[in-house]
């Protein structure tokens, strides 16, 4: 069964310290993530705010720091990503109980499209109640 | 396992146009992978980003990017 993971899990992936479990499924199976939880991560990385990364990275040589930069960057192709044009049509279609916003919908749309299970780390009441209306497996991971 | 069951006869066709314009883009495979995913990081830069994590970070600059934002929220 494909995967739709959030931010954490594709966190996990991206750093090699997924559990055994989603690891297999990464390597044969088929994982997605979304482009909202893809943003979340990119986005918090750069946090300016919190600058932890900043300054674990600050000891390490220029082109190390833009390896593991470039690495939460830019989504590797084992983990797909369904884009806009493709997933908004399913998104403004989706009928549930609580009014989605976009992460929700965002998640809920490919998952549909992708007959994927959702696995979070940290569990998302909008989503888990819209993926009870869809029949969609939702599991913490 | 199929979701069809739990869906109306409208969205399970537009979730079907979708999920095969997804396909067509190569945006959405069928198949595992060829050969399973390696890492391109050292050990070193892993445990950077496993510091990063560790240290409370990561949710932190989540949960303000949630807060920030409704329409990224998690409720």
């Amino acid at each position: 069964l494909p995967v739709v993971v959030d931010e954490y899990l594709l966190f996990d992936l991206l750093a090699d310290r997924a559990s055994p479990d989603l690891r297999d499924e990464l390597d044969y199976g088929v994982v997605l993530t979304t482009g909202s939880w893809y943003y979340r991560l990119a986005r918090a990385a750069k946090s300016h705010s919190h600058g932890v990364l900043s300054s674990l990275l600050r000891d390490l040589d220029a082109d190390t720091q833009q390896r593991v930069r470039n690495h939460l960057d830019y989504l590797p192709a084992a983990i797909d990503l369904v884009g806009w044009r493709t997933v908004v049509p399913a998104m403004v279609a989706l009928r549930v109980r609580r009014n989605l916003n976009l992460l929700a919908a965002e998640a809920l749309a490919v998952a549909l499209m992708a007959g994927a299970e959702i696995a979070v780390r940290v569990d998302t009441p909008l989503i888990r109640s819209g993926a009870e209306d869809l029949g969609i497996p939702y599991r913490l991971g | 396992v199929s979701t069809e069951l739990h869906l109306d006869p409208e969205l399970a066709e537009i979730v079907e146009r979708a999920r095969k314009r997804a396909i067509e883009a190569g945006e959405l495979r069928l198949q595992p992978p060829a050969t399973p995913y390696k890492s391109p990081l050292s050990d070193e830069e892993k445990a950077v980003l496993w510091n990063w994590v560790d240290s409370g970070a990561l949710a932190a600059a989540i949960a303000e990017i949630a807060a920030e934002d409704p329409e990224l929220a998690d409720d």
